[in-house]
Protein backbone atom coordinates (compact mmCIF):
# COMPACT_ATOMS: atom_id res chain seq x y z
CA UNK A 1 0.00 0.00 0.00
CA UNK A 2 1.70 3.39 -0.92
CA UNK A 3 1.63 5.71 1.69
CA UNK A 4 0.02 8.98 1.36
CA UNK A 5 2.48 10.95 2.97
CA UNK A 6 4.91 11.39 0.25
CA UNK A 7 3.23 12.33 -2.47
CA UNK A 8 1.89 15.39 0.13
CA UNK A 9 5.64 15.95 1.47
CA UNK A 10 6.56 16.10 -2.60
CA UNK A 11 4.06 18.57 -3.04
CA UNK A 12 5.10 20.28 0.47
CA UNK A 13 8.69 20.37 -0.72
CA UNK A 14 7.88 21.61 -4.18
CA UNK A 15 5.98 24.32 -3.07
CA UNK A 16 8.67 25.15 0.12
CA UNK A 17 11.28 25.60 -2.45
CA UNK A 18 8.98 27.80 -4.75
CA UNK A 19 7.93 29.54 -1.52
CA UNK A 20 12.28 30.27 -0.78
CA UNK A 21 12.71 31.02 -4.35
CA UNK A 22 10.33 33.57 -4.83
CA UNK A 23 11.34 35.45 -1.40
CA UNK A 24 14.61 35.88 -2.68
CA UNK A 25 13.10 37.77 -5.70
CA UNK A 26 10.61 39.23 -3.99
CA UNK A 27 9.99 39.46 0.18
CA UNK A 28 6.65 40.16 -0.14
CA UNK A 29 5.78 37.32 -1.54
CA UNK A 30 4.89 34.96 1.04
CA UNK A 31 2.69 37.67 3.10
CA UNK A 32 0.96 37.75 -0.71
CA UNK A 33 1.09 34.26 -1.10
CA UNK A 34 -0.54 33.14 2.25
CA UNK A 35 -3.42 35.43 1.50
CA UNK A 36 -3.82 33.41 -2.00
CA UNK A 37 -3.06 30.17 -0.48
CA UNK A 38 -6.87 29.33 -0.04
CA UNK A 39 -7.21 30.21 -3.90
CA UNK A 40 -4.29 27.83 -5.12
CA UNK A 41 -6.68 25.09 -6.31
CA UNK A 42 -8.67 27.53 -7.47
CA UNK A 43 -6.38 29.15 -9.70
CA UNK A 44 -5.16 25.90 -10.96
CA UNK A 45 -9.50 24.54 -11.16
CA UNK A 46 -9.53 27.78 -13.52
CA UNK A 47 -7.24 26.54 -16.25
CA UNK A 48 -9.48 23.80 -16.38
CA UNK A 49 -12.55 25.17 -15.45
CA UNK A 50 -13.98 25.73 -18.91
CA UNK A 51 -13.40 22.25 -20.17
CA UNK A 52 -15.14 20.83 -17.13
CA UNK A 53 -18.05 19.53 -17.04
CA UNK A 54 -20.46 19.20 -14.40
CA UNK A 55 -20.28 15.66 -12.71
CA UNK A 56 -22.60 14.19 -9.88
CA UNK A 57 -22.76 15.47 -6.62
CA UNK A 58 -21.13 12.39 -4.76
CA UNK A 59 -17.74 12.90 -7.17
CA UNK A 60 -17.57 16.27 -6.16
CA UNK A 61 -17.85 15.69 -2.28
CA UNK A 62 -15.22 13.28 -2.30
CA UNK A 63 -12.91 15.08 -4.30
CA UNK A 64 -13.09 18.44 -2.72
CA UNK A 65 -12.66 16.89 0.44
CA UNK A 66 -9.07 15.67 -1.33
CA UNK A 67 -8.58 19.02 -2.16
CA UNK A 68 -8.64 19.80 1.65
CA UNK A 69 -6.66 17.49 2.50
CA UNK A 70 -4.22 18.49 0.03
CA UNK A 71 -4.30 21.87 1.42
CA UNK A 72 -3.33 20.68 5.20
CA UNK A 73 -0.84 19.03 3.81
CA UNK A 74 1.12 22.08 2.00
CA UNK A 75 1.30 24.03 5.03
CA UNK A 76 3.13 21.46 6.47
CA UNK A 77 6.73 22.08 6.39
CA UNK A 78 7.91 19.12 6.39
CA UNK A 79 10.50 18.55 3.49
CA UNK A 80 11.77 15.03 2.79
CA UNK A 81 14.96 13.90 1.80
CA UNK A 82 16.11 13.53 -1.89
CA UNK A 83 16.24 9.60 -1.78
CA UNK A 84 12.74 9.74 -0.96
CA UNK A 85 11.85 11.99 -3.70
CA UNK A 86 13.84 10.08 -6.09
CA UNK A 87 12.22 6.82 -4.92
CA UNK A 88 8.93 8.91 -5.48
CA UNK A 89 9.69 9.78 -9.08
CA UNK A 90 9.48 5.49 -9.45
CA UNK A 91 6.09 5.10 -8.52
CA UNK A 92 3.89 4.35 -11.54
CA UNK A 93 1.51 6.97 -13.12
CA UNK A 94 -1.45 5.38 -14.90
CA UNK A 95 -2.71 7.43 -17.35
CA UNK A 96 -6.24 6.55 -16.98
CA UNK A 97 -5.68 8.36 -13.17
CA UNK A 98 -4.25 11.35 -14.87
CA UNK A 99 -7.17 12.18 -16.98
CA UNK A 100 -9.63 11.78 -14.09
CA UNK A 101 -7.29 13.82 -11.85
CA UNK A 102 -8.49 17.11 -12.93
CA UNK A 103 -10.51 17.15 -9.48
CA UNK A 104 -10.72 20.92 -9.95
CA UNK A 105 -12.51 20.69 -12.94
CA UNK A 106 -14.97 19.12 -10.92
CA UNK A 107 -16.11 21.95 -8.86
CA UNK A 108 -18.50 24.35 -10.23
CA UNK A 109 -17.98 27.15 -12.34
CA UNK A 110 -19.24 29.52 -9.71
CA UNK A 111 -16.84 28.76 -7.39
CA UNK A 112 -13.82 29.45 -10.12
CA UNK A 113 -15.26 32.78 -10.92
CA UNK A 114 -13.84 34.56 -7.40
CA UNK A 115 -10.92 32.99 -8.20
CA UNK A 116 -10.32 34.21 -11.76
CA UNK A 117 -10.92 37.80 -10.39
CA UNK A 118 -8.23 37.62 -7.66
CA UNK A 119 -5.58 37.35 -10.03
CA UNK A 120 -6.51 40.12 -11.93
CA UNK A 121 -6.87 42.89 -8.75
CA UNK A 122 -2.74 42.13 -8.61
CA UNK A 123 -0.81 45.36 -9.75
CA UNK A 124 0.60 45.69 -12.73
CA UNK A 125 4.67 46.24 -11.64
CA UNK A 126 4.49 42.95 -10.43
CA UNK A 127 2.56 41.31 -13.00
CA UNK A 128 5.50 40.62 -15.21
CA UNK A 129 7.70 39.20 -12.40
CA UNK A 130 5.09 37.40 -10.68
CA UNK A 131 3.04 36.25 -13.66
CA UNK A 132 6.45 34.69 -14.91
CA UNK A 133 6.76 33.25 -11.35
CA UNK A 134 3.09 32.86 -10.88
CA UNK A 135 2.63 30.91 -13.92
CA UNK A 136 5.87 28.84 -12.74
CA UNK A 137 4.34 28.16 -9.75
CA UNK A 138 0.94 26.98 -11.24
CA UNK A 139 2.98 24.95 -13.63
CA UNK A 140 4.62 23.08 -10.69
CA UNK A 141 1.71 23.26 -8.57
CA UNK A 142 -0.43 21.72 -11.35
CA UNK A 143 2.20 18.70 -11.81
CA UNK A 144 2.67 18.70 -8.07
CA UNK A 145 -1.77 18.56 -7.65
CA UNK A 146 -1.37 15.83 -10.53
CA UNK A 147 0.80 13.92 -8.60
CA UNK A 148 -0.42 14.54 -4.93
CA UNK A 149 -3.72 14.10 -6.35
CA UNK A 150 -2.99 11.06 -8.32
CA UNK A 151 -1.80 9.76 -5.19
CA UNK A 152 -5.14 10.43 -3.00
CA UNK A 153 -7.24 9.86 -5.86
CA UNK A 154 -5.69 6.22 -6.24
CA UNK A 155 -7.09 4.94 -3.48
CA UNK A 156 -11.09 5.99 -4.05
CA UNK A 157 -10.51 4.76 -7.89
CA UNK A 158 -8.33 1.13 -6.98
CA UNK A 159 -11.36 -0.38 -6.83
CA UNK A 160 -12.57 1.19 -10.67
CA UNK A 161 -9.29 0.65 -11.97
CA UNK A 162 -7.61 -2.39 -10.51
CA UNK A 163 -10.60 -5.06 -11.19
CA UNK A 164 -10.60 -4.31 -14.26
CA UNK A 165 -6.88 -5.27 -14.86
CA UNK A 166 -7.66 -8.40 -12.30
CA UNK A 167 -10.58 -9.09 -14.63
CA UNK A 168 -8.60 -9.22 -17.72
CA UNK A 169 -6.07 -11.68 -16.43
CA UNK A 170 -9.21 -14.51 -15.31
CA UNK A 171 -10.43 -13.99 -18.59
CA UNK A 172 -7.42 -15.28 -20.27
CA UNK A 173 -7.39 -17.59 -17.49
CA UNK A 174 -10.60 -18.59 -18.39
CA UNK A 175 -10.02 -18.99 -21.90
CA UNK A 176 -7.00 -21.17 -20.95
CA UNK A 177 -9.42 -23.49 -18.87
CA UNK A 178 -11.80 -23.71 -21.53
CA UNK A 179 -9.40 -24.78 -24.52
CA UNK A 180 -7.83 -27.39 -21.55
CA UNK A 181 -11.49 -28.67 -21.60
CA UNK A 182 -12.61 -28.50 -24.56
CA UNK A 183 -9.49 -30.20 -25.15
CA UNK A 184 -10.18 -32.70 -22.26
CA UNK A 185 -13.61 -33.06 -23.48
CA UNK A 186 -12.49 -33.70 -27.13
CA UNK A 187 -10.28 -36.34 -26.19
CA UNK A 188 -13.13 -38.31 -23.96
CA UNK A 189 -15.37 -38.15 -26.84
CA UNK A 190 -12.52 -40.04 -29.62
CA UNK A 191 -12.15 -42.72 -27.13
CA UNK A 192 -15.93 -43.43 -26.11
CA UNK A 193 -16.23 -43.95 -29.97
CA UNK A 194 -12.72 -46.34 -29.92
CA UNK A 195 -14.26 -47.99 -26.93
CA UNK A 196 -17.41 -48.42 -28.51
CA UNK A 197 -16.01 -50.11 -31.31
CA UNK A 198 -13.79 -52.31 -29.68
CA UNK A 199 -16.47 -53.53 -27.37
CA UNK A 200 -18.61 -54.34 -29.82
CA UNK A 201 -15.89 -56.72 -31.87
CA UNK A 202 -15.69 -58.62 -28.57
CA UNK A 203 -19.07 -59.13 -28.37
CA UNK A 204 -19.48 -60.59 -31.55
CA UNK A 205 -15.78 -62.60 -31.13
CA UNK A 206 -17.33 -64.19 -28.24
CA UNK A 207 -20.34 -65.30 -29.41
CA UNK A 208 -18.61 -67.29 -32.72
CA UNK A 209 -16.15 -68.42 -29.84
CA UNK A 210 -18.92 -70.14 -27.54
CA UNK A 211 -20.48 -71.47 -30.82
CA UNK A 212 -17.03 -73.15 -31.69
CA UNK A 213 -15.81 -74.05 -28.34
CA UNK A 214 -19.44 -75.87 -27.99
CA UNK A 215 -18.33 -79.14 -29.51
CA UNK A 216 -14.89 -79.58 -27.35
CA UNK A 217 -16.59 -79.04 -24.29
CA UNK A 218 -19.77 -81.79 -24.99
CA UNK A 219 -16.48 -83.76 -25.60
CA UNK A 220 -14.99 -83.09 -22.37
CA UNK A 221 -18.69 -83.41 -20.44
CA UNK A 222 -18.58 -86.97 -21.77
CA UNK A 223 -15.17 -87.89 -19.71
CA UNK A 224 -15.09 -91.11 -18.09
CA UNK A 225 -13.36 -88.93 -15.26
CA UNK A 226 -16.88 -86.74 -14.77
CA UNK A 227 -18.79 -89.56 -15.38
CA UNK A 228 -19.98 -91.86 -11.99
CA UNK A 229 -19.10 -95.26 -12.25
CA UNK A 230 -22.03 -97.59 -12.07
CA UNK A 231 -22.18 -99.74 -8.67
CA UNK A 232 -20.62 -103.39 -9.06
CA UNK A 233 -22.96 -104.99 -6.74
CA UNK A 234 -25.20 -107.54 -7.59
CA UNK A 235 -28.49 -107.74 -6.16
CA UNK A 236 -30.40 -110.95 -4.02
CA UNK A 237 -31.83 -111.98 -7.55
CA UNK A 238 -28.57 -112.62 -8.67
CA UNK A 239 -27.80 -109.93 -11.47
CA UNK A 240 -25.67 -106.90 -11.11
CA UNK A 241 -27.62 -103.60 -10.51
CA UNK A 242 -27.36 -102.22 -13.81
CA UNK A 243 -28.64 -105.41 -14.92
CA UNK A 244 -32.52 -104.86 -13.61
CA UNK A 245 -33.95 -103.80 -17.07
CA UNK A 246 -33.14 -104.66 -20.82
CA UNK A 247 -29.90 -102.59 -21.77
CA UNK A 248 -27.58 -102.74 -24.56
CA UNK A 249 -24.51 -104.20 -24.44
CA UNK A 250 -21.36 -103.84 -27.16
CA UNK A 251 -20.18 -106.60 -29.09
CA UNK A 252 -16.59 -106.43 -29.35
CA UNK A 253 -14.01 -108.68 -31.00
CA UNK A 254 -10.67 -109.64 -28.63
CA UNK A 255 -8.15 -111.88 -30.23
CA UNK A 256 -10.75 -113.98 -31.91
CA UNK A 257 -13.25 -114.04 -29.37
CA UNK A 258 -16.30 -112.47 -29.14
CA UNK A 259 -17.32 -110.08 -25.52
CA UNK A 260 -19.85 -107.91 -24.63
CA UNK A 261 -19.96 -104.96 -22.41
CA UNK A 262 -22.83 -103.18 -20.96
CA UNK A 263 -22.94 -100.01 -22.77
CA UNK A 264 -24.14 -98.40 -20.12
CA UNK A 265 -20.57 -98.52 -18.21
CA UNK A 266 -18.40 -97.58 -21.51
CA UNK A 267 -17.41 -93.85 -22.25
CA UNK A 268 -15.67 -93.44 -25.23
CA UNK A 269 -14.07 -95.20 -28.41
CA UNK A 270 -11.00 -94.04 -29.05
CA UNK A 271 -8.63 -95.07 -32.28
CA UNK A 272 -5.17 -97.10 -31.35
CA UNK A 273 -2.44 -95.34 -33.68
CA UNK A 274 0.59 -96.63 -31.79
CA UNK A 275 0.85 -93.51 -29.28
CA UNK A 276 0.61 -95.61 -26.44
CA UNK A 277 3.18 -94.90 -23.48
CA UNK A 278 4.74 -97.65 -21.98
CA UNK A 279 5.42 -97.50 -18.09
CA UNK A 280 8.52 -99.93 -17.07
CA UNK A 281 7.91 -101.86 -13.75
CA UNK A 282 3.76 -102.25 -15.09
CA UNK A 283 1.69 -105.60 -15.36
CA UNK A 284 2.52 -107.17 -18.76
CA UNK A 285 -1.16 -107.01 -19.50
CA UNK A 286 -0.68 -103.06 -19.19
CA UNK A 287 -0.32 -101.36 -22.70
CA UNK A 288 0.52 -97.73 -21.58
CA UNK A 289 -0.93 -94.63 -21.25
CA UNK A 290 -3.14 -92.84 -23.97
CA UNK A 291 -3.71 -89.45 -24.26
CA UNK A 292 -7.22 -88.36 -25.21
CA UNK A 293 -9.24 -85.07 -24.87
CA UNK A 294 -10.53 -86.45 -21.41
CA UNK A 295 -7.08 -87.29 -20.21
CA UNK A 296 -4.50 -89.97 -19.73
CA UNK A 297 -6.26 -93.54 -20.19
CA UNK A 298 -4.63 -96.61 -18.61
CA UNK A 299 -4.84 -99.28 -21.50
CA UNK A 300 -4.94 -102.51 -21.03
CA UNK A 301 -4.70 -105.71 -23.38
CA UNK A 302 -8.29 -106.91 -22.73
CA UNK A 303 -7.14 -110.49 -24.28
CA UNK A 304 -4.31 -110.64 -21.58
CA UNK A 305 -6.21 -109.66 -19.08
CA UNK A 306 -9.14 -111.87 -19.41
CA UNK A 307 -8.00 -114.88 -21.16
CA UNK A 308 -4.03 -115.18 -20.69
CA UNK A 309 -4.12 -119.18 -21.48
CA UNK A 310 -5.33 -118.12 -24.58
CA UNK A 311 -3.26 -115.37 -25.45
CA UNK A 312 -0.04 -115.55 -27.95
CA UNK A 313 1.83 -113.29 -26.98
CA UNK A 314 4.70 -113.81 -29.75
CA UNK A 315 1.31 -112.90 -32.04
CA UNK A 316 1.38 -109.03 -32.76
CA UNK A 317 -1.59 -106.94 -31.38
CA UNK A 318 -4.36 -106.42 -33.80
CA UNK A 319 -5.61 -104.17 -31.07
CA UNK A 320 -7.12 -100.40 -33.25
CA UNK A 321 -9.46 -99.59 -30.85
CA UNK A 322 -9.28 -98.84 -26.92
CA UNK A 323 -12.84 -98.56 -25.33
CA UNK A 324 -13.03 -96.33 -21.89
CA UNK A 325 -14.43 -97.00 -18.69
CA UNK A 326 -16.84 -94.46 -17.12
CA UNK A 327 -15.62 -92.74 -14.65
CA UNK A 328 -11.99 -94.84 -13.81
CA UNK A 329 -9.32 -94.08 -16.71
CA UNK A 330 -8.96 -97.02 -17.64
CA UNK A 331 -9.86 -98.84 -21.51
CA UNK A 332 -9.67 -101.50 -22.78
CA UNK A 333 -7.44 -102.56 -26.17
CA UNK A 334 -10.07 -104.46 -28.87
CA UNK A 335 -10.19 -105.62 -32.28
CA UNK A 336 -12.81 -105.24 -33.45
CA UNK A 337 -16.25 -103.48 -32.75
CA UNK A 338 -19.80 -104.25 -33.75
CA UNK A 339 -22.82 -102.23 -33.39
CA UNK A 340 -24.59 -102.47 -29.78
CA UNK A 341 -27.60 -104.30 -29.17
CA UNK A 342 -30.59 -104.30 -26.58
CA UNK A 343 -30.72 -107.87 -24.16
CA UNK A 344 -33.14 -108.95 -22.04
CA UNK A 345 -31.76 -109.43 -18.50
CA UNK A 346 -33.42 -112.85 -18.72
CA UNK A 347 -31.50 -114.06 -21.68
CA UNK A 348 -28.46 -113.65 -20.04
CA UNK A 349 -27.24 -116.62 -18.40
CA UNK A 350 -26.17 -115.17 -15.00
CA UNK A 351 -22.93 -116.53 -12.93
CA UNK A 352 -24.23 -117.86 -9.34
CA UNK A 353 -20.26 -118.47 -8.53
CA UNK A 354 -18.00 -115.59 -9.11
CA UNK A 355 -15.14 -116.67 -7.09
CA UNK A 356 -12.90 -117.30 -10.28
CA UNK A 357 -13.00 -114.84 -13.26
CA UNK A 358 -15.09 -112.33 -11.43
CA UNK A 359 -15.36 -109.65 -14.45
CA UNK A 360 -17.52 -112.45 -16.32
CA UNK A 361 -21.11 -111.75 -15.54
CA UNK A 362 -22.63 -114.37 -17.90
CA UNK A 363 -23.00 -115.80 -21.34
CA UNK A 364 -25.26 -114.07 -23.44
CA UNK A 365 -27.73 -117.01 -25.14
CA UNK A 366 -28.67 -114.71 -28.08
CA UNK A 367 -25.32 -114.12 -28.90
CA UNK A 368 -23.31 -116.88 -27.40
CA UNK A 369 -20.58 -114.60 -25.80
CA UNK A 370 -19.36 -113.87 -22.37
CA UNK A 371 -20.61 -110.53 -20.52
CA UNK A 372 -18.37 -108.85 -19.42
CA UNK A 373 -19.18 -107.17 -15.89
CA UNK A 374 -17.46 -104.05 -16.21
CA UNK A 375 -18.45 -102.15 -13.08
CA UNK A 376 -16.45 -104.56 -11.37
CA UNK A 377 -13.78 -104.88 -13.56
CA UNK A 378 -13.24 -100.98 -13.23
CA UNK A 379 -13.23 -101.37 -9.84
CA UNK A 380 -11.00 -104.70 -9.70
CA UNK A 381 -8.42 -102.92 -11.43
CA UNK A 382 -8.52 -99.58 -9.65
CA UNK A 383 -7.77 -101.70 -6.64
CA UNK A 384 -4.38 -102.80 -7.87
CA UNK A 385 -3.67 -99.79 -8.98
CA UNK A 386 -1.25 -99.08 -6.07
CA UNK A 387 -0.81 -95.20 -6.64
CA UNK A 388 -5.01 -95.44 -7.10
CA UNK A 389 -5.23 -96.73 -3.40
CA UNK A 390 -2.57 -94.17 -2.51
CA UNK A 391 -4.86 -91.26 -3.53
CA UNK A 392 -8.17 -93.21 -2.48
CA UNK A 393 -6.43 -93.16 1.18
CA UNK B 1 5.71 -85.73 -2.79
CA UNK B 2 8.54 -83.27 -4.65
CA UNK B 3 10.02 -81.67 -1.88
CA UNK B 4 13.24 -81.00 -3.22
CA UNK B 5 12.19 -79.97 -6.69
CA UNK B 6 13.33 -76.92 -7.99
CA UNK B 7 10.44 -74.16 -7.60
CA UNK B 8 10.91 -70.88 -9.55
CA UNK B 9 7.05 -69.88 -7.59
CA UNK B 10 6.16 -70.22 -4.40
CA UNK B 11 2.68 -70.56 -4.28
CA UNK B 12 -0.29 -73.01 -4.70
CA UNK B 13 0.95 -74.08 -7.94
CA UNK B 14 4.60 -73.50 -8.34
CA UNK B 15 6.51 -74.24 -11.43
CA UNK B 16 9.09 -76.92 -11.73
CA UNK B 17 12.22 -77.97 -13.74
CA UNK B 18 13.46 -80.75 -15.15
CA UNK B 19 15.92 -82.58 -17.52
CA UNK B 20 15.09 -84.69 -19.81
CA UNK B 21 16.51 -87.78 -21.45
CA UNK B 22 15.77 -90.25 -23.64
CA UNK B 23 15.80 -93.91 -22.39
CA UNK B 24 13.95 -96.98 -25.16
CA UNK B 25 12.45 -94.36 -26.82
CA UNK B 26 10.54 -92.64 -24.01
CA UNK B 27 10.84 -89.16 -22.55
CA UNK B 28 12.05 -89.20 -18.71
CA UNK B 29 12.24 -85.99 -16.63
CA UNK B 30 14.15 -86.11 -13.58
CA UNK B 31 14.56 -83.40 -10.59
CA UNK B 32 16.60 -80.18 -12.14
CA UNK B 33 18.08 -80.09 -8.32
CA UNK B 34 19.66 -83.19 -8.38
CA UNK B 35 21.65 -83.08 -11.58
CA UNK B 36 25.02 -82.32 -10.85
CA UNK B 37 26.20 -82.18 -14.51
CA UNK B 38 26.03 -84.19 -18.11
CA UNK B 39 29.35 -86.09 -19.33
CA UNK B 40 30.04 -87.42 -22.61
CA UNK B 41 30.17 -91.61 -22.42
CA UNK B 42 33.64 -92.98 -21.30
CA UNK B 43 35.36 -95.80 -20.56
CA UNK B 44 33.78 -97.30 -17.62
CA UNK B 45 35.77 -99.82 -15.56
CA UNK B 46 33.96 -102.66 -14.61
CA UNK B 47 33.82 -103.57 -11.07
CA UNK B 48 33.67 -107.91 -9.87
CA UNK B 49 31.08 -108.66 -8.04
CA UNK B 50 29.30 -105.76 -8.36
CA UNK B 51 25.28 -105.74 -8.95
CA UNK B 52 23.96 -106.70 -12.25
CA UNK B 53 22.46 -103.24 -12.40
CA UNK B 54 25.98 -101.12 -12.25
CA UNK B 55 27.83 -100.64 -15.40
CA UNK B 56 31.06 -99.39 -13.33
CA UNK B 57 32.87 -96.95 -11.84
CA UNK B 58 34.33 -93.89 -13.64
CA UNK B 59 36.97 -90.91 -11.81
CA UNK B 60 35.51 -87.50 -12.07
CA UNK B 61 38.33 -85.30 -11.12
CA UNK B 62 39.47 -87.91 -9.30
CA UNK B 63 36.19 -89.11 -7.29
CA UNK B 64 34.70 -92.48 -8.22
CA UNK B 65 31.74 -92.53 -9.17
CA UNK B 66 29.10 -95.47 -9.98
CA UNK B 67 27.26 -95.52 -12.59
CA UNK B 68 24.15 -97.82 -13.22
CA UNK B 69 22.73 -99.30 -16.21
CA UNK B 70 19.65 -97.57 -16.08
CA UNK B 71 17.42 -99.06 -18.98
CA UNK B 72 18.58 -102.68 -16.08
CA UNK B 73 17.45 -100.80 -13.33
CA UNK B 74 13.90 -100.02 -15.23
CA UNK B 75 13.70 -103.24 -16.70
CA UNK B 76 14.34 -102.02 -20.07
CA UNK B 77 15.59 -103.75 -22.72
CA UNK B 78 19.35 -103.44 -23.14
CA UNK B 79 20.73 -100.57 -25.57
CA UNK B 80 23.67 -99.27 -28.12
CA UNK B 81 26.07 -96.91 -27.11
CA UNK B 82 25.81 -93.93 -29.36
CA UNK B 83 27.78 -90.65 -29.61
CA UNK B 84 24.39 -89.14 -27.75
CA UNK B 85 24.53 -91.78 -25.00
CA UNK B 86 25.12 -90.09 -21.78
CA UNK B 87 26.47 -90.21 -17.92
CA UNK B 88 24.09 -88.22 -15.87
CA UNK B 89 25.79 -87.22 -12.89
CA UNK B 90 23.44 -86.75 -10.09
CA UNK B 91 23.08 -86.86 -6.18
CA UNK B 92 20.40 -88.80 -4.63
CA UNK B 93 19.69 -89.76 -0.89
CA UNK B 94 23.27 -88.19 0.12
CA UNK B 95 24.41 -90.44 -2.70
CA UNK B 96 26.37 -89.18 -6.05
CA UNK B 97 25.59 -91.78 -8.85
CA UNK B 98 26.02 -91.35 -12.42
CA UNK B 99 22.84 -92.91 -14.57
CA UNK B 100 23.21 -94.07 -18.53
CA UNK B 101 21.18 -92.77 -20.51
CA UNK B 102 20.46 -92.27 -24.57
CA UNK B 103 20.55 -88.62 -24.94
CA UNK B 104 19.45 -85.67 -22.87
CA UNK B 105 17.41 -83.75 -24.46
CA UNK B 106 16.35 -80.87 -22.38
CA UNK B 107 15.26 -78.56 -19.31
CA UNK B 108 11.75 -78.25 -19.17
CA UNK B 109 9.02 -76.39 -16.72
CA UNK B 110 6.06 -78.16 -15.55
CA UNK B 111 3.44 -76.68 -12.65
CA UNK B 112 2.71 -78.77 -10.20
CA UNK B 113 -0.66 -79.06 -11.66
CA UNK B 114 0.47 -80.77 -14.90
CA UNK B 115 1.73 -83.99 -13.31
CA UNK B 116 -0.57 -86.64 -13.02
CA UNK B 117 0.00 -89.76 -11.11
CA UNK B 118 0.74 -92.54 -12.94
CA UNK B 119 -0.93 -95.72 -12.53
CA UNK B 120 1.26 -98.70 -11.12
CA UNK B 121 -0.35 -102.14 -11.44
CA UNK B 122 2.48 -104.19 -11.27
CA UNK B 123 4.56 -106.07 -8.70
CA UNK B 124 8.14 -105.10 -10.09
CA UNK B 125 9.22 -102.84 -7.53
CA UNK B 126 10.34 -100.46 -10.54
CA UNK B 127 7.51 -99.39 -10.93
CA UNK B 128 7.52 -96.78 -7.76
CA UNK B 129 10.59 -95.16 -9.55
CA UNK B 130 7.98 -93.21 -11.64
CA UNK B 131 6.65 -90.46 -9.47
CA UNK B 132 4.11 -89.14 -12.21
CA UNK B 133 3.62 -88.10 -15.77
CA UNK B 134 2.91 -85.17 -17.71
CA UNK B 135 2.09 -84.22 -21.21
CA UNK B 136 5.13 -82.19 -22.77
CA UNK B 137 5.34 -81.44 -26.57
CA UNK B 138 2.96 -83.75 -27.90
CA UNK B 139 4.64 -86.30 -25.60
CA UNK B 140 4.23 -87.93 -22.35
CA UNK B 141 6.35 -87.56 -19.98
CA UNK B 142 7.64 -89.91 -17.18
CA UNK B 143 9.09 -88.26 -14.06
CA UNK B 144 11.45 -90.33 -12.04
CA UNK B 145 12.06 -89.85 -8.49
CA UNK B 146 15.99 -90.69 -7.91
CA UNK B 147 15.60 -91.13 -4.37
CA UNK B 148 13.31 -94.41 -4.97
CA UNK B 149 15.80 -95.41 -7.59
CA UNK B 150 17.50 -97.69 -4.75
CA UNK B 151 16.71 -99.14 -1.76
CA UNK B 152 18.53 -98.32 1.41
CA UNK B 153 21.05 -101.06 1.54
CA UNK B 154 21.46 -100.54 -2.48
CA UNK B 155 22.51 -97.26 -1.39
CA UNK B 156 24.64 -98.48 1.11
CA UNK B 157 26.31 -100.75 -1.30
CA UNK B 158 27.26 -98.14 -3.72
CA UNK B 159 29.83 -97.01 -1.24
CA UNK B 160 31.50 -100.11 -1.15
CA UNK B 161 31.59 -100.86 -5.26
Amino acid sequence: MISRKKPQQQLAYYFDELLTELDEKDPNFSENNSSENCSLEENTASQSAPVSTPSKPSEKKTIQKSIVKKDTVLTQPDRPDNSELHDKQKLPVQPSALSVTTSAALIPAAAVKPALAAPSSQSLPTVDLRQREKEKLERLLNTLTLTGEQQLIQPDNELEIIPPVDTVQPVIITKTETEAKTESIDVPVVTVDVTTVEVSKPAETTIDIESDVAAPIDMISASPHRWQPLGYEWLANGRPAWAETPFDVLLIDVNGVQLAMPLEALDAIYPLKGDLTPLFGQAKWFMGLQKTIAGNVSVINTAQFVMPERYDKDQPSQCKYSVAINGSGWGLAVDKIHQPVLVNPDDVRWRVKRASRPWMAGMVKDHMCALIDIPYLANLLQTQDKNSKTIDT
Amino acid sequence: MVSNTAQTKTSDDPVLQWVTFRLAGETYGINVMQVQEVLRHSDIAPVPGAPPYVLGIINLRGNVVTVIDTRHRFGLTSGELTENTRIVIIEADSHVIGILVDSVAEVVYLRQSEIENAPNVGNDESAKFIQGVCHKNEELLILIELDKLLTDSEWAEMDDV
